[in-house]
């Protein structure tokens, strides 16, 4: 066994170069897969564990519709025999004595709780300790206001308290990172309860309360009695969720992670294949030899499996490490680009790296199948004689490639998300189409600028074509998608503008602890530079399960009137049944992840117990990234037992005078604000957002285009190693290492421009198509992006370029003796 | 070897007297074949006397003319239809070679060293007689100098043969 | 014409010397049709390879009317070759890609010279090819491709032939039909001609034949010298 394996060692070092190569690019598909999935884990998992650190250890909670009530409310609770332990919290919005800074830069969230060490609230510690009762805030709000462990902090009108722990930022408490950011955002700290209670005077009151079931049980059962014992007051249960979908929607970033493992694996896979297809028909009249001599096919394809398997083996384990560092590096990037605040995760790597292992292990079998079949079909006797082994170009299946490719084509001009992946295996089955027509077009470019090697060079071209149309198709492919992305990117922010205004509803919302009273609005609406207000709802922490009975939880916006005239979202398919059910709108991200449809029953768990409803319609809104429901205000007292409306919208004069709406609003109701948000500051998030994602995402195709790169390397490396012989013949007769040199690199130029052009073709398509398709066209215009087909062209060519650098030095450098005179 | 059937060849042709008769050979053979004029009569008499060949006349210049006769052709044709066996010990050096080891010979090697040389020797001006057929353009005769040049080929790989024996 | 003084070549292969040729005094006239003789790896192909250029020698020097080839650079190298001197291989050597018309008009091509298609004709007929130009190598028999080899060797009128073993790959007839190939140009066209052979009725086309043993010219026979077949033969045997 032993000795086998030093044969097939052996026989894959054969040719170093090669082996080198082969191991580089099964390497890097290997590593890129890893980054890909290390990253997507690690942020999923890391999301997760800031909302599971928010939930801390508790099963549930009780609210009030209200904004406070008394915690002997709850003496049923404790005397349960399934309640294990609980915690208090009350949250009161007040201002940190700071000098020279706005109230808005000032305020501070307080949350007091009962206990800080019962484990109910987890923290992640950085200094000090949090389990000591004291005033914890976090790393931004310490630096912000310059203060260490030890330190007194004073709050206006209320009290001091010493620091007793710093702890990062997390979903629990977190901080602005400047004071510019500091001016819409406030900082969270936590003190103790009872100390809270006495500097606000509110004894005995609480916000909510969180609390841990003995064995942590949670049932439907469990819930119902609960809610029973709620069902007559202001309280309401809820079982403790944890879905961060409102804030975030990472889908889309996912897919693009997934894309980019594959699209890396498979042209590593491509060049794995090229390097096997090589080294078989190499071996040939070896095998042929073999079978002479009583071989039957399945030894050889043993033989050659053997070689592979170990193959894999020597990547994939050299992989995984270098896999780690690309992930952590690329988890780095990744969170430098999307997070707001300093976020500390562990690298998730078990998953991600058994995957990358099975892929890394299997992926060389299946690149070789095709190979090792060929080679198994070889007739001994024609081998052995080894005719001169002439590329027999079959006719039939050249028309059955284009009328393949015609047909997935058309298949992909459908507006459907499946039907896309076909235009692109049509590009591939087009492939060779594209490339004889756009070569024959560029020809006389490349014979000007290249005199007689640029005729050499697409005449190899031609020798080798499928190795060539494959290299040249995967650069095109990643070039496609590479525009795509960009131009999804740069028109998302026009898009995301007009969207986010188009159903914002007025321009600022304005959150109070308590609920807005008529007497407010006229107080406002009097107000200088306000032309309207409405108030309305946002019922926090509504649970549901999806059909697969997973938890997920959302909050309900209330609007009035005609649901077709509301501002806050727009109707995109309605129901027209009448139902004696309440009804509501369902965002169309929250319709899709509950995976029912309009006119469906979708049931709650809301502030008045477990509740169904009539879905009448999916609408898209820019609030919480359209995982959201939306009620008629009659609805929130009848059927959802909820009272106030803490939300206010405000529509200011004109956009001149929002500062002014601003500053008055803070003025009056400044210590009871807990949230004030503006369309404006709501596009410009997501734009930034979304700008440090175009960077990543234009890092990332860099990264494709250099993969396609390393892949047109390699097919000239391997067209190079085939022809030593002749290159080292044109040598002879009076071809100068310059004139082979320059022969290589426009072969490689050759592959790469049609590989860029017929990628911009594609990806303008692609463009267009997608902004003609009605699934996205609110939000995708036809935008050509020109930064990146610019990015695209030299990019492709200067990439090409270098990749076909080295292939060309080591053409140039064949020994021409050596090359003239071997067999 | 058969001075009579080429002499039948040239009369073949056309009529002759004796001296063309000697011209003609020569012309042949690339005159790689010395014959002497009374070789030539001394064949015509005895054609002459087998009816193979017979004269009609002298011609102006009082030279005897020669042409062919029915029975000559059918001689020429059935010489030329009989094929050639080759004995074993016609080649002298074979014989030689025998006569050597029988009298256990002791310069048995030199005398197979000279022999090569001798034929190498052959090779080489065969091969300049070649390039002169090339120019000269004498197909036939180029033919008999590869047949006689393959000869030698496998004489010396014979020789090396025996030489190691 | 051609001239080597002190040639000498040294292959370090693997830390290990081997001394290929170690000191050649050897030179060829215009119209001189030489051929190199001597047994295999005795230094015969490393010369012919110094003399086209295609190395440089370890010591001495070569001088190709009255340039110094080892002082040239690779690529002024290749310039030389590619106007004043034509290889002919052992094994042909064509270009798989290209028909036998654009094998032959390659050297042309790689000189950026006007491609006289003219030419190309006549020596295809010369060669005996005529009306093969658009086949490819594949196409050929080994005789018929080693004709396309001269005819591409000669195309842009070398100054000098160089063959290695041109007929190494071939039967006793083809061999002939190539040597009667090459003796044509010879005195046809006074085509200086070098070529390696171990095959002495290769060797009796030539005016002239070196004898190589162990990296030394062991001797030099002229035709014209009396003892040229005596010698010759005694040095073979
Ligand atoms: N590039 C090289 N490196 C090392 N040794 C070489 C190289 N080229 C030729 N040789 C050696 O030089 C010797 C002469 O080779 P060569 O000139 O091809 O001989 P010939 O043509 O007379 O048979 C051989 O022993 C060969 O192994
Ligand atoms: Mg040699």
């Amino acid at each position: 066994m032993l000795s086998s394996f030093l044969v097939s060692w052996r026989n894959l070092t054969r040719n170093k170069k090669r082996f080198f190569f082969t191991l580089i690019a099964l390497i890097i598909g290997v590593v890129v897969m890893a980054g890909m999935l290390i990253a997507k884990q690690t942020t999923s998992s890391t999301l997760n564990h800031y909302e599971q650190l928010y939930a801390g250890n508790a099963d549930y909670w009780i609210q009030s519709n209200g904004f406070s009530f008394q915690e002997s409310e709850l003496d049923w609770l404790v005397d349960r025999e399934d309640f294990d332990k609980g915690n208090a919290a009350l949250l009161k919005q007040g201002f940190v004595e700071l000098d020279g800074v706005s109230p808005a830069q000032a305020s501070v969230r307080i949350t007091g709780v009962a206990s800080f060490d019962n484990g109910i609230n987890e923290l992640p510690e950085k200094e000090g300790d949090v389990t000591k009762e004291g005033l914890i805030i976090t790393e931004n709000a310490a630096n912000l206001w310059g203060k260490e462990i030890g330190d007194t902090v004073i709050f206006k009108d209320m009290g001091s308290m010493e620091v007793t722990a710093i702890v990062y930022e997390g979903s629990m408490l977190k901080s602005p990172q400047t004071m510019e950011k500091a001016a819409f955002q406030h900082s969270r700290v936590m003190i103790p309860l009872d100390t809270l209670q006495n500097w606000t005077g509110m004894e005995d009151e609480i916000t909510n309360y969180r609390f841990a079931t003995k064995n942590h049980e949670r049932s439907d059962e469990l819930l119902t009695s609960y809610q029973a014992e709620l069902s007559s007051s202001d309280l309401y249960i809820q079982p403790v969720v944890i879905d961060g979908r409102q804030n975030n929607d990472m889908e889309g970033l996912y897919w693009t992670f997934n894309i980019i493992a594959i699209l890396s694996v498979f042209i590593s896979g491509f060049i794995v294949f090229n390097m096997i297809y090589a080294s078989i028909i190499e071996r040939r009249k070896e095998f042929a030899v073999m079978k002479s001599l009583g071989y039957t096919n399945g030894n050889i394809n043993r033989l050659v499996l053997q070689e592979i398997g170990l193959l894999a083996l020597i990547g994939t384990t050299l992989a995984l490490p270098i896999g780690i560092l690309f992930g952590g590096f690329f988890q780095e990037m990744l969170m430098a680009a999307i997070a707001t605040q300093n976020i500390t995760y562990d690298l998730e790597l078990t998953v991600p790296l058994i995957i990358s292992a099975a892929v890394g292990i299997l992926f060389p079998f299946l690149a070789a199948a095709f190979p090792v079949y060929q080679a198994g079909k070889t007739p001994v006797m024609e081998a052995m004689v080894d005719k001169a082994a002439q590329q027999r170009a079959s006719k039939g299946g050249n028309t059955i490639r284009i009328v393949a490719g015609v047909i997935c084509t058309g298949i992909g001009l459908i507006d459907n998300n499946i039907a896309f992946l076909f235009l692109f295996i049509g590009l591939v089955l087009l492939y060779p189409l594209f490339m004889r027509g756009i070569q024959s077009m560029i020809s006389p470019l490349f014979k000007w600028i290249f005199n007689y090697s640029g005729k050499q060079a697409i005449r190899s071209v031609k020798q080798f074509e499928n190795r060539n149309v494959n290299t040249s198709a995967m650069l095109a492919i990643g070039v496609s998608l590479a525009l795509f992305m960009s131009a999804t990117l740069e028109s998302l922010p026009d898009g995301m503008e007009s969207e986010v205004r188009s159903t914002y509803g007025g321009d600022i919302h304005v959150v109070k602890e308590s609920p807005w009273q008529d007497g407010d609005l006229e107080t406002v609406e009097a107000m200088e530079g306000i032309a309207s207000a409405y108030r309305f709802a946002d019922i926090p922490n509504v649970t549901w399960e999806t059909q697969n009975e997973e938890e997920r939880e959302f909050s309900i916006m209330s609007f009035s009137g005609e649901a077709e005239e509301a501002e806050i979202f727009l109707i995109t398919a309605e129901a027209n049944e009448a139902t004696e059910l309440a009804t509501l709108y369902l965002g169309e991200r929250a319709l899709a992840e509950w995976g029912g449809e309009v006119g469906d029953v979708f049931t709650m768990n809301t502030p008045s117990g477990k509740t169904d409803f009539f879905v009448k319609g999916s609408v898209q809104t820019s609030h919480y990234t359209n995982y959201v429901a939306f009620v008629e205000e009659s609805t929130l007292r009848t059927v959802l037992n909820w009272t106030g409306q803490y939300n206010l919208a405000i529509t200011a004069n004109d956009e001149a005078s929002i500062p002014l709406v601003y500053d008055q609003v803070w003025e009056t109701y400044g210590d009871e604000l807990s949230n004030v948000n503006s369309a404006s500051m709501t596009v410009a998030q997501s734009t930034n957002a979304l700008t440090g994602m175009n960077e990543l995402m234009q890092g990332l195709l860099l990264l494709i285009i250099v993969l396609s790169a390393i892949g047109i390397s390699n097919t000239l490396f391997m067209n190079t190693l085939e022809r030593v012989k002749e290159i080292g013949t044109m040598r002879a007769i009076g071809f100068t290492k310059g004139q082979v040199r320059f022969m290589i690199i426009a072969e490689g130029l050759i592959i790469g421009l049609v590989g860029v052009i017929v990628g911009i073709g594609y990806g303008i398509l692609v463009i267009y198509l997608n902004s003609q398709s009605d699934q996205a066209q609110a939000l995708l215009s036809f935008t050509v992006p020109w930064t990146s087909l610019i990015l695209a062209i030299s990019g492709g060519l200067l990439f090409t370029f270098f990749a076909s650098w080295l292939p060309s030095v080591i053409a140039s450098s064949v020994p021409v003796k050596e090359a003239i005179s071997y067999e | 070897m058969s001075v009579k059937h080429s002499l039948l060849a040239l009369l073949y042709e056309k009529p002759r007297h004796g001296y063309e008769l000697k011209t003609g050979f020569d012309e042949l053979v690339e005159s790689m074949w010395p014959l002497n004029a009374g070789q030539v009569y001394t064949t015509l008499d005895r054609l002459e006397r087998d009816n193979l060949v017979e004269s009609p006349g002298h011609d102006l210049k009082d030279r005897k003319q020669y042409t062919i006769t029915k029975q000559g052709k059918d001689e020429l044709w059935n010489w030329l239809e009989k094929p050639v066996g080759r004995s074993l010990l016609k080649d002298e050096f074979y014989f030689k070679y025998l006569c050597a080891s029988f009298v256990d010979y002791k310069d048995k090697q030199r005398m197979i060293q000279v022999q090569k040389q001798t034929m190498m020797k052959d090779v080489l001006n065969l091969t300049q007689l070649r390039k002169q057929m090339n120019q000269s353009g004498n197909k036939t005769m180029k033919m008999l100098v590869e047949g006689a040049l393959l000869h030698l080929e496998a004489d010396i790989k014979w020789l090396d043969m025996i030489a190691r024996d | 014409m051609i001239q080597t003084i002190g040639l000498k070549k040294v292959f370090n292969t693997g830390g290990e010397k081997t001394s290929v040729l170690k000191g050649i005094d050897f030179s060829v006239q215009k119209g001189e049709f030489v051929a190199i003789m001597g047994p295999s790896g005795s230094g015969k192909s490393t010369l012919l390879q110094l003399l086209g250029g295609l190395d440089v020698p370890t010591e001495g020097a070569i001088k190709l009317d009255g340039v110094e080839l080892q002082k040239k650079t690779e690529k002024q190298r290749t310039i030389i070759r590619r106007r004043k001197i034509g290889f002919v291989f052992q094994s042909y050597q064509l270009l798989p890609t290209l028909s036998v018309y654009e094998n032959i008009a390659f050297p042309l091509h790689a000189d950026g010279r006007k491609v006289d298609s003219v030419a190309i004709h006549e020596l295809l007929n010369a060669v005996d090819l005529k009306g093969y130009d658009k086949r490819f190598p594949y196409e050929l028999s080994g005789g018929q491709q080693q004709r396309v080899a001269i005819a591409r060797a000669l195309i842009h009128q070398p100054d000098i032939l160089l063959a290695d073993e041109p007929t190494g790959n071939l039967d006793r007839e083809r061999s002939s039909d190539i040597l009667d190939l090459l003796s044509a140009f010879h005195q046809d066209r006074g085509q200086t001609i070098v070529m390696v052979t171990h095959d002495l009725f290769a060797a009796g086309y030539a005016d002239r034949i070196v004898l190589f043993k162990d990296g030394l010219i062991e001797t030099e026979v002229q035709r014209e010298d009396d003892d040229y077949a005596e010698f010759l033969s005694r040095f073979m045997a």
